[in-house]
């Protein structure tokens, strides 16, 4: 690990005035690894645990507030969380191993990096490493890659358990800056690579994230989380499905969809929402949101098998959460 | 912003006693258990923080001492395995044999110590895990470092009870 200079400050105001090349360390759990991998350089680490953003509320609205430095365990097993955001709390606990998920906090899981091998491998090309030098990842081994989002400069999928579920709850990410606070969908804080794969995120220099905001709108009863991974802890997904449904009368009042793992950003198409709407669950009706939700989804030489999974995933979960089932349970009323 | 370079001041609680040394920024928490306070349960595994085998617990929860910069802690509570299996003991050693002679060579010696430290971590009431806790515990935590091993339950009972914890 490359030399760096430390600090670690107690408050907001001074720790949005970190210098250039700077990096702030929450839990660790990829920056670190990174800095090993010597991946990441930064000339300062700003060490932001001894900031207050840690708490879990209920917000006035009806949702509820996650601290950008609460913990993903605390984060799981945090009663408002668990009784009311259970989607939120089963796509937690599929991410990480438990050590993992005691050191990860919130803010670090939503601006984790890709964990393509050619991005930790230095010895190959990478955009997001150095902007213009190439993909390595195309027309390689790239079976984890992503089918959704990518451009002809990148084609790394992002990571997160966490987020896709964010994106299904729709959740607000809450920013602080120098220049002050502002508000981001976490639909819209995660950038598509195109021709710029090295911006992930629109966060501006110095700025960091301070909290995520619920929408009182849970799914406490119809959800799932079905994460397909090739190992049964610390693997990240082949293909993940966050559903959240509201069911009245055997009909869909309102569901929500968001796909992980196959995507460079947490996926989600706001159309998916108006085909559900009212609808009766069916088999017609779920192959054709998983259609939907995969449209435009662009397979290499490596990942076309999961392309071929995917919509037999989405259509599992989505029997999962009408049956209101346990998440990875089979489903009984599939037919 | 006061930023150093130079070593600073790591002070931890480690299994009780108080360390207090200055090191370089760049320190690795997993680094300083085992080459300054020769702490050896600790063991280098992926050193990316996959297998666990470097675990410790952490103010009373178990981490990833491979991704922890020893100074970014300050005044932490560390346990290492050491803590409840003393080296000269041999308590270690007699949970091992056991369940190599249930498992075969199957069984992963260089995580066990941490996993067993997990499983530690979870008896906050004081009371040593029953036999069917540590099945369970085995069961949901694969060996990841190695080949996953069949292991049989073992009482930690002695262990508990014959003066380490």
């Amino acid at each position: 690990m490359r030399a760096f200079a430390y600090s670690r400050p107690v408050t907001l105001g001074a720790v949005v005035q970190a210098p250039p090349c700077s990096r702030y360390l929450a839990g660790g759990t990829n920056l670190i690894d990174l800095m090993k991998a010597d991946v990441e350089q930064p000339e300062y680490v700003i060490n932001i645990k001894a900031l207050p953003l840690g708490d879990i509320r209920p917000l006035p609205d009806g949702g509820g507030g996650l601290g950008a430095l609460a913990t993903n365990a605390r984060t799981a097993a945090h009663p408002l969380v668990r009784a009311r955001y259970p989607l939120l709390a089963a796509a937690i606990l599929a991410g990480g191993s438990p050590q993992v998920r005691n050191m990860a906090t919130n803010g670090g899981n939503i601006n984790q990096r890709t964990r393509c091998h050619y991005f930790y491998d230095i010895g190959t090309v990478c955009n997001k490493r150095e902007p213009g030098a190439g993909c390595a990842a195309i027309g390689a081994r790239n079976r984890v890659h992503a089918l959704l989002g990518t451009s002809p400069d990148c084609m790394a999928a992002f990571p997160s358990d966490m987020c896709v579920a964010l994106a299904a709850l729709d959740a607000r990410v809450n920013l602080f800056g120098p220049g002050g606070a502002r508000q981001v969908r976490i639909r819209d804080y995660h950038c598509l690579p195109g021709r710029t794969p090295w911006v992930e995120n629109v966060l501006r220099r110095n700025e960091l994230v301070v909290g995520i905001d619920l929408p009182p709108v849970s799914f406490g009863s119809h959800y799932t989380y079905l994460k397909i991974r090739e190992s049964r802890t610390c693997a990240f997904a082949i293909i993940s499905v966050a559903v959240g449904l509201e069911m009245e009368g055997g009909v869909i009042r309102h569901g929500r969809v968001a796909l992980g793992g196959v995507a460079t950003r947490p996926w989600y198409v706001p159309a998916v929402e108006d085909m559900l709407r009212g609808r009766s669950p069916s088999a017609t009706l779920f192959h054709d949101v998983a259609r939907l939700l995969l449209h435009g989804a662009v397979h290499d030489q490596g990942n076309a098998d999961r392309l071929a999974l995917a919509p037999r995933v989405i259509q599992r979960a989505l029997w999962q959460a009408v049956t209101g089932s346990p998440p990875c349970q089979p489903c009984a009323g599939m037919p | 912003m006061n930023a150093t370079r130079n070593a600073c001041t790591c002070s931890l609680k480690v299994n009780g006693a108080l360390f207090r040394k200055d090191v370089p920024p760049t320190v690795i928490l997993l680094d300083l258990l085992r080459e300054c306070l020769g702490l050896t349960s600790v063991t280098q595994g992926c050193d990316h923080g996959h297998c666990g085998a470097c675990t410790a617990l952490l103010d009373g929860v178990p981490v990833q001492s491979c991704l922890v910069l020893a100074i970014s802690v300050p005044d932490a509570e560390v346990v290492t395995a050491e803590a409840f299996f003393p080296p000269g003991s041999g308590l270690l050693h007699h949970i091992r044999q056991r369940l190599l002679t249930a498992a075969g060579p199957q069984v992963c010696s260089a995580c066990l110590p941490a996993r067993l430290l997990c499983l530690l971590a979870q008896a906050t009431d004081g009371q040593p895990p029953s036999p069917a806790e540590i099945e369970a515990f085995i069961h949901a935590s694969p060996c990841l470092c190695g080949g996953q091993a069949r292991e049989e339950p073992v009482s930690m009972s002695r262990s508990r009870h014959e003066g380490v914890a």
